[in-house]
């Protein structure tokens, strides 16, 4: 009767401990897998900026958490194109990561735009110190390849080959080329994204200075830039560059 | 019945006594090991921050709890924010502040290309800027080169479990003071004051780099948050620096 008790006793607790070491253990491995596709994808964001015509870079992704699949990589056409990965956790729920025109951003409730692009930079071109010009260079990303859905329990090696780099704007003669710069968004990126686009265009106007008169309209998803001279002034040297990226399975 | 009730009590008086100080000292461990990896990704933050071109990004993830333990329920996530006061040449900085539950609590901050560690009441620069760069020309001239790292961003604060992401943007560099082919300055000033948040750690940095620079027979002087450089000569009267002032801009985004 007593060695029933004990084993009764042992039983439940080993069921209660069990069950809850179980959970925190798929937390743990769960997180674990989420971070490291943040990281990669982080690390894809930044290797695709500097890539040259011809050149590729081979990231490896961890796709699966506990032995099971912890969701989806794929890659999309049209507009930017981009790439991302949809995740489902047993713990953690379910959550988006998605990167466009060089921008991550995680989809989970509202957009949230997790680490900004390098789609805009502006630069002075000065004569005696003083401001004469300034330089816009906008550089998109485009992810251009045939669509792509993979599950995966083990780590899969994805390659990203730049199959174009090309400069489509750029100023004659070292002559400034525009009066203005409008970057306009709206039916380039997923609509679903607009928020966390109208919140990189917002951080930009905010963080340049005010004297390169930069203003956004978020609704529009839409940068204005007036640079130092009034209209009717060609004050901008303008510059616009498309890096073209094929993402396959290796 | 009495030798099962007795084996149970023994194995819960067991548990009671040694799980705890085994929950401790996990606990304490990954507190430790994410402190490290902080002050380690600090490092290269800054590290970043004087080799970033202009347009150029990088993008950090931070721990922001420690992993749990087993029925041992991490403590509080920590907070990474970004701030920049609205005084004219206030520096910004970004800081990572941790309540732990074992290891002591500590804020790391990064401000004028410094990183000060902030950890029960006192505040030290750890990782030192490139505030001052010097080099002597021979003729008792020397060439002084002083760097600003501004941060700026929408100020903003992230605490949550998961890890977070830090983003630095190259937004704009350049000189606000060079010599041409004369000597430019007769005296050198760096005023930290209104730029820095945590002035004691400054403030103790500035005396270290007095010593430095004393040493080189530069002839510096600290008052507060402002060191004065009069260099090999002292006689008022005659330019012995080539003074250049070089600022960097870099934008911050957290999320």
């Amino acid at each position: 009767m007593g060695a029933v008790l004990v084993i009764g006793i042992f039983t439940g607790l080993a069921v209660t401990l069990y069950s809850a070491y179980s959970k925190a253990a798929s937390r743990s491995e769960e997180e674990e897998t989420l971070t490291s596709v943040l990281s990669s994808l982080l690390q894809a964001k930044g290797r695709m900026e500097t890539l040259e015509n011809g050149e590729s870079f081979v990231l490896p992704f961890k796709l699966s958490a506990g032995g099971r699949t912890a969701g989806t990589l794929w890659t999309k056409v049209g507009g930017a194109g981009r790439m991302g990965f949809t995740f489902r956790g047993k713990e953690m729920g379910n959550l988006t990561l998605v990167l466009e025109d060089g921008a991550l951003i995680r989809l989970s409730g509202s957009p949230d735009l997790l680490s900004p692009p390098s789609l805009l930079s502006i630069s002075e071109v000065r004569e005696t110190g003083q401001p004469r010009w300034i330089r816009v260079d906008v550089h998109h990303l485009v992810v251009e390849n045939y669509e792509l859905q993979l599950a995966s329990t083990s780590p899969v090696s994805l390659r990203f080959t730049c199959t174009s780099n090309n400069y489509t704007v750029m100023p004659e003669n070292g002559r400034p080329n525009r009066e203005n710069v409008i970057l306009s968004l709206q039916d380039w990126v997923a609509p679903e994204h607009g928020e966390a686009w109208a919140q990189y265009l917002s951080y930009l106007a905010s963080v340049l200075p005010p004297y390169y008169r930069v203003s956004a309209d978020p609704a529009k998803l839409e940068l204005t830039i007036l640079g130092l001279e009034d209209l009717g002034v060609k004050d901008i040297l303008y510059y616009e560059r498309w890096t073209r990226i094929r993402v396959e399975v290796v | 019945m009495v030798a099962a009730t007795v084996l149970v009590l023994l194995a819960v008086m067991a548990l009671a006594l040694f799980l705890p100080p085994f929950l401790e000292s996990q606990t304490k461990s990954g507190e430790m090991k994410q402190a490290e990896e902080v002050r380690e990704l600090f490092s290269q933050l800054q590290t970043e921050l004087y080799r970033m071109a202009q347009g150029e990004s990088r993008t950090f993830v931070f721990p922001m709890a420690p992993a749990s333990f087993f029925l041992y329920p991490a403590g509080n996530a920590a907070t990474l924010s970004f701030g920049a006061r609205w005084t004219e040449n206030d520096f910004g900085r970004v800081t990572y502040s941790m309540a732990t539950r074992s290891y002591p609590s500590y804020t790391l901050v990064l401000e004028g290309g410094g990183v000060v560690l902030e950890q029960e009441g006192r505040s030290l620069v750890i990782l030192p800027p490139f505030l001052i760069r010097t080099l002597d020309l021979g003729d008792n001239l020397v060439r002084v080169e002083v760097e600003w790292i501004y941060l700026v961003g929408e100020n903003v604060r992230v605490s949550k479990r998961g890890p977070a992401t830090l983003t630095l943007q190259g937004l704009e560099e350049g000189y606000s003071a060079w010599a041409e082919d004369e000597p430019n300055a007769e005296n050198v000033v760096v005023d930290l004051e209104g730029r820095v948040e945590y002035e004691n750690a400054w403030v103790g940095y500035l005396q270290e780099l007095k010593e430095e620079l004393n040493a080189k027979g530069l002839n510096a002087t600290v008052s507060g948050l402002k060191l004065t450089l009069l260099g090999k000569v002292t006689a008022p009267g005659t330019n012995d620096f080539y003074y250049f002032e070089h600022y960097r801009k870099v934008a911050v985004w957290l999320a």
